[in-house]
């Protein structure tokens, strides 16, 4: 590890102190364990309250890892701080906790649970968030209402679904607990014109009544990237050099 | 999470693999069958010989081992060999310490069931369970030498009433060749239901007995006088029971006629122990079905923890703790094995109540509800504790796993 950058970080511990930022991060790598170079290695990098960004990138470029960093799934070296949260001082229960309540997440497949129903998936993020009971219920209902799933296959095991459908359930669930972060990880890429359009309508619809919420939208579609505030490249972002130069031999 | 959505998201991830689910609720239920069946028969057995002698002091009989007399008098198992005389009964009923004495002779029987020629005392003296003497549902006690009194099975499954007529054979088979088909008798009481070998005999007078044996040539018209020259033994109630050991000293000890004199409850704590091996052996067995049922359960939820990943995952990335998925899986290795319970205690309860009515007949053991006790619910916890302990492999996996 470069001995600059820890230096740095400490140096530039004030900036964390009086902002409104989204999202924080300085001197921020991240290694596998057992492996040598490391997959992420952001020197600096903040997202404003109520920021959409979308985030470019090849895959394999660390794309899913920094997503589940932010999550605080993995946690990486130097300071990370998540809706004004540090992640790494958190123990692991209370980062459950955080991401339950925090964070809304929606990857490109296997969102769902394949054996409850739709509203169940939608209601299981309530639970886990704490808001378990009749409200959350009918806040599951509007939401996928919103999605314009069919009433009908709210009660159908998730696993029948379509990919297109499901990912509409998977949108829903991401937006129950109105989380101030929503992470999103190729949601897309798996879907057809028609059900990328839906599902993007949702999202800015969304977004637009929620003006606080960041969404840090990674994709390789940039097409989609006119949705958003901002549209940076990962490799822009991170500096891993090595790591890189391999994914692009890919 | 709150329980009742992790139920329902246990209950639904079962149900999502019910194939593998249901084969093995299968599995336990059929071990739990077999632990649960092999307790019941024996305690209802135990119950069931301990209620038969639980009023008879000492049992007299042949010169023969105590668990012998014990069974082929009491219970009714396998033959005796030898009788012993009447006169050393009449003599018997005279000793001091003696309060009332029951004669019993074997040998006859009636479409397979035990024919006992008694006295009338039978009726008023011999009790069984906690002092509970024997009743009539109908009819009364014999008087007549060819008056026979039913016990409640005899009369149910042959389907007789009072004053059908029926005709004893000889020998202990259903269809014997050598029946004393000249002297009919007549049904003139039925004996209430007491659980025990009663229930399986018919009874007539130790004259009844005699006559039917009687060759015609010297057949005697004054049939109440008629009086056997030996019996099978004797069931014995005691003025005192401190006298116990004291009579049955004189009794083993006398000359005139080699006899065995045992005290019930004696003889069949032997029986017990003999048969302890057996018992522990089965009951063993049973445990390691148990086991190995469980270890299916374990094996099962490991199997599926692979294609679980995804699911775990997302859990973990909704917020879920691994704590919760360690809880999840844990659940669902508990509703396996408590369905598999349920599956079991029915299936024993009704196979308990379907056979009830054949084990009263065959062997006069009453496996009905009434002896089911606190044990099992016991024995019941323990299989729980035990999926909960399989199940805290596959638990530990999938909370491990889902760490990374």
């Amino acid at each position: 590890m470069p001995q600059t950058q820890d230096l740095h970080s400490q140096a530039a511990d004030s900036d964390f102190t009086n902002s409104q930022l989204a999202i924080c991060a300085k001197a921020l790598t991240f290694r596998y364990s057992g492996a040598f170079d490391p997959v992420i290695s952001i020197p600096d990098w903040q997202v404003a309250v109520g920021e959409r960004v979308f985030l470019q990138g090849a895959s394999g470029s660390g794309k899913s890892t920094l997503l589940q960093l932010l999550c605080g799934l993995q946690i990486g070296k130097g300071k990370l701080s998540v809706a004004e949260t540090e992640l790494s001082q958190l123990s692991t229960a209370k980062r459950d906790r955080f991401r339950a309540q925090n964070i809304g997440m929606v990857f490109q497949q296997f969102n769902l649970i394949p054996y409850l129903s739709s509203l169940d998936n939608v209601v299981l993020a309530a639970s886990l968030a704490g808001r378990a009971g009749a409200a959350s219920t009918e806040l599951a209902r509007s939401l996928l209402n919103d999605t314009g799933l069919e009433l009908k296959l709210w009660k159908h095991r998730a696993d029948i679904l379509s990919i297109g459908q499901q990912q509409r359930v998977a949108i829903a669930r991401a937006l129950i607990n109105s989380p101030q972060i929503l992470l999103f990880d190729e949601p897309t890429s798996a879907l057809d014109d028609v059900n990328r359009n839906l599902f993007m309508q949702v999202l800015t619809q969304h977004l637009g009544a929620h003006t606080d919420t960041t969404a840090i939208f990674v994709s390789h579609d940039t097409r989609l990237a006119s949705y958003f505030d901002k549209s940076i490249a990962l490799s822009d972002l991170s500096t891993c050099g090595v790591n890189g130069a391999i994914n692009n031999a890919y | 999470m709150p329980i009742n959505m992790m139920l329902k998201t246990a209950w639904q991830s079962l149900l999502y693999r019910r194939g593998a689910v249901v084969l093995t609720v299968a599995a336990i239920a059929v071990s739990v069958f077999t632990l649960l069946a092999t307790e019941h028969v024996r305690n209802a057995a135990k119950q069931s010989f301990n209620s038969m002698i639980s009023g008879v002091d000492l049992i007299v009989g042949p010169r023969t081992s105590d668990v012998n007399l014990l069974l082929t008098t009491v219970f009714r198992i396998g033959n005796p060999s030898q009788n012993m005389s009447w006169r050393s009964y009449r003599q018997l009923i005279k000793h001091k310490s003696v309060a009332w004495a029951i004669p019993i002779s074997l040998g006859d029987s009636h479409k397979g069931f035990r024919v006992v020629g008694t006295e009338a005392q039978f009726f008023s003296e011999f009790q069984y369970g906690q002092s509970r003497n024997l009743t009539y549902t109908k009819g009364e006690a014999f008087a007549d030498v060819y008056d026979v009194v039913l016990g409640a099975q005899v009369a149910e499954q042959l389907q007789y009433g009072l004053n059908d007529k029926l005709i004893l054979a000889h020998g202990l088979a259903a269809t014997s060749f050598h029946e004393h088909d000249a002297y009919p008798f007549h049904v003139v009481g039925i004996l209430a239901a007491t659980g025990t070998p009663v229930d399986n005999a018919l009874y007539v007078s130790l004259a009844g007995l005699e006559a039917i044996h009687e060759t015609p040539a010297n057949r005697s018209e004054e049939h109440q006088a008629l009086e056997p020259t030996s019996i099978s033994a004797a069931l014995i109630g005691l003025t005192s029971k401190l006298a116990t050991f004291k009579v049955q000293r004189e009794i083993n000890t006398a000359t005139d006629e080699p006899l065995t004199a045992i005290l019930p409850g004696v003889a069949l704590t032997q029986l017990w122990q003999m048969s302890r091996g057996l018992e522990n052996t089965l009951h063993l067995m049973a445990r390691l079905i148990l086991f190995a049922s469980l270890l299916g359960l374990s094996a099962m939820l490991f199997a599926t923890l692979r294609e679980r990943r995804y699911e775990l995952s997302v859990m973990r990335t909704l917020g879920a703790g691994t704590g919760t998925i360690f809880v999840l899986i844990q659940l669902e290795s508990l509703c396996v094995a408590l369905l598999g319970i349920l599956l079991g205690v029915t299936s024993v309860v009704a196979v308990a109540a379907v056979a009830s009515p054949w084990a009263v007949a065959q062997y006069g053991i009453d496996i009905g509800l009434a002896s089911i006790t606190f044990q099992y619910l016991l024995t019941l916890f323990y299989i729980l504790f035990g999926a909960i302990l399989v199940g805290a492999a596959p638990a530990f996996a999938g909370f491990w796993s889902s760490r990374r």
